[in-house]
């Protein structure tokens, strides 16, 4: 055999039988070329041999597992694993749509949830098809953004809100609608052309208790508040539901012509209901009222002050008088034919609106000093004369409107105080500072005692605190009261 | 009964790939001179496998059926990117070196790595079966579809021709 015949041999001398190695290892003897291939094959087996060996990463095994036996394990899971994963998907959620909705429905505007809030109520709203159920969800949606509007502000947040209501009075700066003080924002003052009582859609913007209103327009009376307007001689009876005490006499601001300036446009009592206020709050305005009321029932009228107040504001009185139930709008005075009589206990009673009623007139008859000028003293006495009760006093400083009327508060009598016993003058209150301004007729002979009459109740005219005279100016008999030791109280020193 | 089938299936195939996934990615790194690309077609051999096992026969030689399919795949690769525009990518790129110290690197691995990508296709593997993997003729002739002496005869022409590159190199 030659060099040829062995060349193969010595490629896979590995594998060669020991036979076939034998007569390998004779040729290499004798050949120094084969032998020195050989050498070579065995170098090039080291070397490849020992060339560097690669590990695979986990990254090559997840991805072989993922595509093969994991995902066919997932293929192969049982059906009701599948149905049992898709119902519990299905009911986490429900359970996660119905909490959201759920607490959505208490938020206000600028809330995370409150999209949510008015998504639910347009759908709602787009699932109604009766005529009759759409109209009253409406209704109801017009009451939410109202009093969505008035906790917005009642809390002093700053959000974007939107309300429709009946507007109730405008001036110069603002509206009243449905008891909201709406600001008008420049950029809306063009979109002003309501009058009082039409039903307007605002959207504006509430900050720090505030509402200024960027939009504003009419909106068509059918949909929103229809109010049903009521003749005086319809004359509503109180239902049994009645609370007259609750209600809230909302005069309208034209009669006084020192508030506005435009005069009303019907002469006519308008009870204006709106259904949805029916129904949330069903009362009815008293239109008559008991004439004889106790001495002691506080006054729901507007009082002396509110004149005054009224007339310090640049607003009318809905400013600053929430309206949440059914209104009564006098809009005249009403004369003595009408089929109520001058309301004493009515919110409306029109002499108490006219501060100019000169009831703080002169008193020369009751009064020595009659020619010493009088300060009005219808405002400011009125806080400190009911402090110092144990006055013994009953004058009356209002000749002209209560003559012969006993002051509402009977005086006691001095022998009949219980200061009588009482060392300490310091005890009893002093009236801090209107009692110097009130004419102190320290010296005037003491008034006879006027006769007891029956107390009449007509609280607009007559203020408690015009009746009062000082304690400290009244002589009294000296065993009876330590009237001295009650007139230092007096910071005049007299 | 099929789910019992094709989870045996399954565990047959798991063993399969723990025990080759080693060497068929270095076989694969040898052929192709660069790692990626080892295991890229790494992932795609153990697919064909998995997807092919079922209808494997039971006596079958799975590791010479294995390196078949790997061989066809890195045969199909090289084919499609064509061989001239592979070879300068593996001229530029740094060949992983052994594992251990530095020391042991040797500059005899990276030319030796770099003479058998210049080896034809059909030298290469039966070269690096043969010295690399250890395996038999016979085998060898299983794994790439050829006769003992289809093997011999391509064994030792590509023992002469690599001599002839890696001498030149050296």
């Amino acid at each position: 055999m030659g060099c040829a015949e062995f060349g193969p041999q010595l490629a896979i001398f590995r594998e060669l039988s020991p036979a076939e190695r034998e007569q390998l290892q004779a040729h290499l003897a004798t050949c120094p070329d084969c032998a020195a291939t050989l050498v070579t094959y065995m170098e090039q087996d080291r070397f490849l041999s020992a060339l560097p060996v690669l590990r695979p990463s986990p990254k090559l095994r997840a991805a072989v597992l993922a595509r093969t036996v994991d995902r066919h394990r997932l293929s192969r899971a049982p059906a009701w694993r599948w149905a049992s994963a898709a119902l519990v998907t299905l009911l986490v959620f429900l359970v996660v749509m119905g909490g959201t909705i759920s607490v959505a429905a208490e938020a206000l505007p600028g809330d995370a949830l409150y999209p949510v809030k008015r998504t639910v109520e347009e759908v709602r709203l787009t699932f109604t098809f009766n005529p009759a159920a759409r109209e009253s969800y409406e209704q109801l949606l017009v009451m939410t953004r109202l009093e969505e509007t008035q906790k917005v502000l009642q809390q002093g947040r700053e959000a974007d809100v939107e309300f429709q209501g009946r507007l109730e009075a405008t001036t110069d700066g603002g509206w009243a609608v449905e008891g909201v003080k709406v600001q008008i924002a420049p950029e809306a003052w063009g979109q002003t052309p309501s009058q009082p009582g039409a039903v307007v859609m605002i959207e504006g913007r509430a900050a720090g208790g505030q509402l200024t209103a960027r939009r504003v327009s009419v909106v068509p009376p059918k949909p929103v508040t229809p109010a049903r307007r009521v003749s005086p001689s319809a004359s509503p009876q109180p239902s049994p539901t009645t609370v007259p005490s609750e209600a809230t006499a909302v005069p309208t601001p034209a009669p006084s012509a020192t508030e506005q300036s435009e005069p009303l446009p019907t002469p006519s009592l308008t009870l204006d209901i709106s259904p949805a206020r029916l129904t949330r709050t069903p009362r009815v305005v008293p239109v008559t009222v008991e004439p004889t009321p106790k001495p002691e029932d506080k006054e729901p009228t507007i009082e002396p002050s509110a004149t005054a107040d009224s007339s310090e504001s640049p607003l009318p009185r809905p400013w600053r008088t929430r309206l949440p139930r059914p209104t009564v709008r006098p809009t005249r005075t009403p004369t003595s034919a009408e089929p109520y009589p001058l309301p004493t206990r009515t919110p409306w009673v029109r002499p108490t609106r006219t501060p100019r009623i000169p009831w703080p007139t002169p008193k020369p008859t009751l009064t020595p000093e009659a020619s010493q000028p009088t300060p009005l003293p219808t405002r400011t006495p009125r806080v400190p004369w009911r402090t110092p009760k144990p006055s013994p006093t009953p004058g009356s400083p209002e000749p002209t409107r209560l003559p012969s009327r006993t002051p509402r508060i009977s005086w006691p009598s001095p022998t009949a105080t219980p200061l009588q016993n009482q060392p300490a003058p310091t005890s009893t209150p002093a009236p801090p500072t209107a009692t110097p301004e009130r004419p102190r007729p320290t010296k005037t002979p003491r008034p006879p005692e006027p006769t007891p009459t029956p107390l009449i109740p007509t609280p607009t005219a007559v203020p408690p605190t015009a009746t009062p005279v000082p304690p400290t100016a009244t002589p009294v008999p000296p065993t009876a009261t330590p009237q001295p030791e009650t007139t230092p109280t007096c910071p005049c020193g007299s | 009964m099929d789910a019992n089938k094709s989870a045996d299936l399954d565990a047959a195939f798991e063993q399969l790939f723990n025990t080759y996934q080693q060497p068929i990615l270095n076989y694969l790194y040898r052929l192709l001179g660069d790692v990626e690309r080892a295991e890229e077609l790494t992932q795609d051999v153990f697919l064909k496998a998995y997807r092919a096992l079922s209808g494997l026969p039971a006596d079958a030689n799975q590791r010479a059926w294995l390196y078949r399919i790997a061989t066809n795949t890195a045969y199909d690769l090289l084919r499609r990117s064509r061989l001239l525009q592979w070879l300068p990518l593996l001229e530029e790129r740094e060949l992983p070196t052994a594992e251990g110290s530095p020391e042991e690197r040797t500059g005899e691995q990276q030319a030796v790595q770099k003479a058998l990508a210049q080896l034809p296709l059909d030298y290469r593997a039966p070269l690096i079966l043969f010295s690399v993997q250890g395996y038999s003729i016979k085998e060898i002739g299983e794994m790439l579809g050829l006769s003992e002496g289809a093997v011999k005869t391509r064994l030792c022409r590509a023992r002469e021709r690599f001599r002839e590159v890696y001498g030149e190199k050296r």
